[in-house]
């Protein structure tokens, strides 16, 4: 990468993670582990602070009696990010608003630990430097860049900063001498080194984690698709191949007519519809629209005609699996009885708040007494597992109007619309 | 009699869809697998009425969103129907294609045979018929009046926007900022700037606050109204 690259990526990390993160991409548990590292390397940055202005004799005055309280104001205002990404708040900072005040914190912090204590400076180096490479580690996975602690050091040490450092040893030297100014200029060009050495070290470390973790997901993913590969060859042999197979006979045998055959076929079409359904559910994030798809189709193959379907906006509704389901099996039990009543127009409507889902299927079959449900059937269980009063049966005009409440939580999944 | 195009990569359901039109409504359907294909079969045929295209299209690099986009601008006196199984898979792709594009009605692959003659009579004779139920609830009832084809013009204003789209169309779903400066030789800053301009316009396609894998996701899908922006700006700065 060229200096100006190198450059671009140095601002990167400086600004922080919160620049370059993307709403939707998940937190991993590293993440949040290194987050948690970070604080909780601030936090010994700053008792640091405290523990050494405390023992300092005679007690310090003038600028270095600040030294902590500034300090402490720095380190806290370098944790707020760990700090909210940590409790999930993801919202995007701004690039320049960040490289400002966040480079201004971690330059009071270092003078705070420089005046306070200037000569126990590479003891707190530590903890800075672990908190400087979780945030480094953080921001670089965010960019997508590949930590490599060697090229790391090597790109500060042919930086401006590590030039600058070498400048501003030079000139003590020349100022103060050889005797007064070497020491002093060598212990902090050797504390500059040793902090951007764990920086990398550190970053390097959590990475190397994350790898470790991501390929054992990775090792998992592949074992659940495999299985899960399995499962629909099994499925594939046993349901559908067997299914064409006994229409595949009945016709060479003469025993099915034309009518009889497309018949099977729509059914063969509705259930693996339906299968195809319950894949969609065990996504985790069906929407309303795509639930009620297969029913309306299937009253529809039925030569019923449709008379009403939900809006975009109500059927864009994204729930979870198991509201998704119950909307599924209400959905089904409503159309089935509609059909089975000899409905020639069944209508759909769905309307949905903060809390519940209404799911109402109109027909004109006649009426029909919520009542008289016997016991076990597919409705009385329905309206024993949504709540009592939570089915209604209504006369119209011409039929029925059936509706289910389906009440679902304010889970993440619950409640978004579905994005484009 | 009308002429009709039927754009679908499933040969074997396109020729049987096209002989079934023939023999129930007597039309003559032209039908093409590829969507190469599409913009000489458009000029061979000057007088198409209908063009049905499927939007799925896996083995090519494109979709029915290519095709259609095509077709409108070549030809836009031709009507356009969508033939599509309208599942999760081509969700966005349909929501694209009905706001951006006059679309005349949408068939599920999956509708009783007389259901979809039905419809495509009515568009041939009256310009428009209702969207299949099953896949209604798919596409809204209002379109948005901000959202037009001309409006993509404003996601490309000048080359570097051009040169972040381009990176975006050939990158991998799950897009990295550092990948995007590679591919464009732009700084990380940059892109992120680039990014920040067009939240505003982004908003308009539906995209808040988008992503990089959402913007890549996005450019994709209407790479055929990007594009033409693309080059343009691309040209320009040259």
């Amino acid at each position: 990468m060229s200096q100006s690259g190198e450059a671009g990526v140095a601002l990167a990390l400086v600004a922080g993670e919160r620049v370059w993160i993307d709403s939707e991409e998940p937190l991993g548990t590293i993440e949040r582990l290194s987050a948690l590292l970070e604080l909780a390397a601030l936090a010994a940055v700053i008792s640091s602070l405290w523990l050494m202005s405390s023992a300092r004799w005679p007690t310090p005055t003038g600028l270095a009696r600040l030294a902590p309280h500034a300090g402490t104001i720095a380190g806290l205002a370098l944790a707020t990010r760990p700090l909210t990404l940590i409790v999930g708040v993801r919202r995007v900072a701004r690039l320049w608003p960040s490289v400002l005040w966040r480079s201004a914190a971690a330059i009071m912090l270092v003078a705070s630990l420089v005046a306070n204590a200037p000569e126990w400076g590479a003891v707190s180096t530590w903890p800075l430097g672990v908190a400087f490479g979780a945030e480094a580690a953080l921001c670089a996975w965010r960019l997508g860049i590949t930590v490599n602690p060697f090229r790391w050091w090597l790109s500060f040490v042919t930086s401006p900063l590590h030039l600058g450092a070498v400048g501003a040893m030079i000139a003590a030297v020349v100022r103060l001498g050889w005797r007064d100014g070497l020491g002093d200029a060598i212990a902090y060009f050797a504390i500059l080194h040793l902090l951007v050495i764990i920086i990398v070290v550190c970053a390097w470390v959590l990475d190397w984690m994350r790898a470790q973790q991501r390929s054992a997901e990775q090792d998992h993913e592949e074992r659940v698709i495999a299985a899960e590969h399995r499962r629909s060859a099994h499925w594939l042999h046993d349901d559908v191949s067997s299914q064409i197979r006994i229409i595949s006979l009945k016709v060479q045998n003469e025993l099915f007519g034309h009518a009889e055959v497309v018949s099977l076929l729509d059914d063969l079409d509705h259930q693996l519809r339906l299968r195809q359904l319950d894949e969609l559910l065990d996504s985790g994030t069906p929407r309303l629209a795509e639930i009620i798809q297969p029913y309306v189709r299937n009253a529809q193959t039925h030569g019923v005609a449709i008379t009403a379907v939900p809006t975009f906006e109500d059927a864009s509704l994204v729930v979870d699996a198991d509201t998704g389901r119950l909307f599924a099996r209400a959905a089904s039990i409503f159309t089935t009885n509609a059909m089975h009543a000899g409905a020639t127009e069944i209508g759909f409507e769905v309307e949905h708040d903060p809390d519940e889902i209404r799911l109402s299927v109109s027909d004109d079959a006649g009426g029909f007494d919520l009542a008289t449900v016997p016991a076990g059937r597919a409705l009385w269980e329905l309206n024993l597992d949504l709540g009592e009063g939570r089915v209604t049966s209504q006369r119209s005009s011409r039929g029925t109007i059936m509706t289910a409440l389906i009440a679902y939580d304010g889970s993440p999944t619950n409640g978004q619309t579905a994005s484009r | 009699m009308a002429k009709l195009l039927l754009v679908d990569d499933t040969t074997a359901l396109t020729d049987l869809f096209a002989a079934a039109i023939s023999d129930h409504l007597g039309h003559d359907v032209i039908t093409t697998n590829a969507l190469a294909e599409v913009g000489g079969v458009i000029a061979a045929h000057p007088d198409i009425a209908l063009a049905l295209v499927d939007l799925s299209f896996p083995q090519e690099r494109g979709s029915g969103l290519d095709a259609l986009a095509e077709i409108h601008a070549t030809a836009p006196r031709i009507a356009l129907a969508i033939v599509t199984q309208g599942d999760e898979w081509v969700a966005q792709l349909l929501r694209d294609a009905w706001e951006l594009l006059p679309i005349a009605t949408v068939i599920s692959k999956t509708a009783p045979l007389q259901f979809q003659l039905d419809a495509i009579q009515q568009v041939l004779r009256t310009g428009t018929s209702p969207v299949d139920p099953a896949i209604q609830p798919l596409v809204p009832a209002q379109k948005s009046m901000m959202r037009t084809i001309a409006r993509f013009s404003e996601l490309v204003p000048h080359a570097g926007h051009a040169k972040l789209w381009m990176a975006l169309m050939d990158t991998t779903p799950s897009a990295t900022y550092k990948q995007i400066a590679d591919a464009t030789g732009l700084k990380l800053n940059t892109i992120k700037n680039y990014r920040a301009s067009l939240l505003g316009e982004l908003a308009l396609h539906g995209l808040n606050d988008p992503g990089l894998s959402e913007m890549r996701d996005f450019a994709v899908r209407c790479r055929p109204f990007l594009f033409p922006h693309i080059s343009s700006a691309l040209a320009r700065s040259r």
